[in-house]
């Protein structure tokens, strides 16, 4: 009966061939029935609605254009910023410096607090800064405090008109984002580390799930 | 000897060093950081490693041998050594540093030495393994292998 219908090429007022759906008991009976042509689509009883929803989308020729939203990753947060580096250990920086570079960030380091303070002066180029806590003459911490105290005399300046922003206006407010690198994590109490300005930790050697989701926070998922 | 079989023993030396505690998951981290922009990155870390162990046991000899040991700056090399064996994955090495920490905040000069011996036997052995590793690497290399990539 059914082939006798196609042949006879009925049509809707549409102009089109209605879609005919068949109800059939097995899977068996499915394939045959799809591949002769006969009909467009089965469904297998019972009925289930999902079932019933996949046959009517398909017929109605919906495409599901659900958008894969790629998941953000280390090296699209990491390319292309410039991070400092600062650690009174060689082998340290040396690795530090692999993981960062592999994700594609520019990376420079130091050695010591000193000169962490001299590169993250304002106006300065670095997007942040992984900072050691324990080295001689100036850890950390110290370091960091100075660094807020730099750039809360220069935002005073912007503000005040005293300092035309000129270049740095890509910058309204200077805070370099300062992650602690310990691999103490009990030292670095939240609490110490807010306390002089830093953002936030993360262990050292770096853990891939840890460093993505603290570095997320500063530069954006994607 | 042909090039299956340097490969074959590279993975068996490779895996024994993890299994026997020498090396850890960091060292493997090490090796995904190597790449063709890198291709030397392991043993240029791996070196970096060797001659700054060294300058810190040497010191550590040192300090422990004056008359007034001065336990906080034995504490500071102990600290660096812990960092570094801790980056390059040389996990024996690095397990040695705890004890060796609590001696030091007892200011006990007989157990600091005590650690320190130990701590050098185990920087030996872990500097021995790691060069055996290296030249079977050379070996494959000259024999015109690629070098396996162990998980």
């Amino acid at each position: 009966m059914l082939k006798e219908l196609r042949t006879n090429g009925s049509t809707t007022t549409l102009g089109k061939p209605p879609k005919i759906c068949l109800l059939c008991m097995s899977f068996m009976e499915k394939d045959d029935l799809k591949s002769a042509g006969i009909v467009d689509h089965v469904l297998t009883k019972p009925v289930r609605l999902s079932g019933l929803i996949t046959c009517f989308q398909e017929a109605i020729g919906y495409q599901n254009k659900k958008r894969v939203t790629q998941p953000s990753t280390l090296g699209s947060l990491l390319t292309g910023k410039h991070i400092l580096v600062v650690d009174d250990n060689n082998v340290n920086r040396r690795v530090a410096e692999g993981a960062l570079k592999k994700y594609g960030a520019i990376v420079t380091c130091v050695d010591s607090g000193k000169a962490a303070l001299t590169h993250l002066n304002p106006p300065h180029n670095f997007d942040a800064c992984f900072m050691d806590l324990q080295m001689p003459e100036m850890d950390g911490f110290e370091a960091t405090r100075q660094i807020r105290n730099l750039e809360n005399k220069y935002n005073e300046k912007v503000d005040s008109g005293a300092l035309l922003p000129g270049m740095s206006a890509r910058v309204a407010h200077w805070h370099t984002p300062i992650l602690a690198m310990t691999a103490d994590v009990i030292q670095a109490t939240n609490e110490e580390c807010m306390k002089c300005g830093m953002d936030d930790y993360v262990s050292k050697p770096f853990e891939k799930g840890q460093l993505y989701s603290t570095v997320a926070r500063f530069f954006g998922s994607g | 000897m042909e090039v299956g079989q340097l490969q074959r023993s590279f993975v068996e030396y490779m895996a024994s060093l993890f299994r026997e505690g020498f090396l850890d998951a960091q060292f493997s981290q090490l090796q995904q950081l190597q790449d063709d922009s890198n291709p030397d990155f392991v043993v240029e870390v791996v070196s970096l490693f060797f001659e700054d162990s060294e300058r810190l046991l040497n010191d550590l000899t040192m300090a422990l041998d004056q008359p007034n040991v001065d336990f906080k700056q034995v504490d500071a090399h102990v600290h660096q050594l812990k960092g570094s064996s801790s980056s390059v994955g040389a996990q024996r090495v690095k397990n040695c540093c705890v004890p060796f920490r609590n001696c030091c905040e007892e200011q006990n000069t007989e157990t600091c030495l005590r650690c320190l011996q130990q701590i050098k036997q185990e920087y030996l052995l872990v500097k021995n393994k790691l060069q055996t590793l290296f030249e079977l690497e050379q070996q494959i290399v000259a024999a015109g292998g690629a070098i396996p990539m162990v998980q």
